[in-house]
């Protein structure tokens, strides 16, 4: 269980070392954007593995897999999102727009509630799982500066 | 469709994600542009796999609306 989390993390982990001195706003959310998807990528895996390891229900994995899909899709709008801000020249504040877009759709509650499940352990590895992508997003809107 | 079916397109869709992970780690040379198209690609290839995964879990259909 403990390797699933750090598996999960561990790219969340790698995009908060990679913002570090990256001064160019559109490359920082593009690296943003592919890290979120391939940490949704190993969530939606992971729920698989709890579900037939007898973790989580099959109705549960079903709840968790809405959730990462819904992020998926909020993460594919904030790639639009960035890709928009850089065909229209990088206008002061488009970028921390669309990250603070995609963290506040990373943080809506009617889709965290789908996160819920019963075993503690699964709980605690899917919240891993989004704590992982948020923090990563909290630390690309710290990293943009307002750009 | 049947089990092995849905199996065999789960990991279809496991093995392209990973194929598609493992590519853009090792691609430290792309441009802006070139990490975006291959993020949407993973993106897209995350769509797959969330139909294969919810496919194999063989829940009831959702009432018909009219």
């Amino acid at each position: 269980m403990k390797r699933l989390a750090l598996a999960v993390l561990l790219p969340a982990i790698l995009l908060l070392a990679g913002f570090k001195g990256c001064n160019d706003p559109y490359t920082a959310c593009v690296q943003g954007s592919s890290v979120a998807a391939q940490s949704i990528n190993q969530g939606m895996t992971t729920v698989d593995t709890l579900r037939q390891q007898g973790t989580l229900s099959v109705a549960e994995e079903s709840q968790a897999l809405d959730y990462m899909e819904f992020a998926n899709k909020a993460d594919g709008a904030f790639l639009s999102c960035a890709q928009e801000a850089h065909t229209n020249g990088n206008k002061p504040g488009t970028y921390t727009a669309c990250a603070n877009t995609f963290n506040t759709a990373l943080n809506n509650p009617a889709e965290l509630a789908l996160l819920h499940v019963s075993n503690a352990q699964a709980s605690q590895t899917l919240n891993t799982i989004v704590i992982g992508v948020t923090a990563g997003v909290n630390s690309l809107v710290a990293a943009l500066g307002g750009a | 469709m049947d089990t092995n079916a849905i199996v065999q397109l789960i990991l279809l869709a496991i093995s392209e994600t990973t194929q598609m992970i493992g590519w853009i780690r090792s691609q430290t040379g792309l441009t802006a542009d070139q990490q975006a198209a291959a993020t949407q690609k993973l993106i897209a290839a995350n769509d797959a796999l969330y139909s294969a995964l919810k496919g194999s879990l063989n829940l009831p259909a959702p009432p018909a609306t009219s």
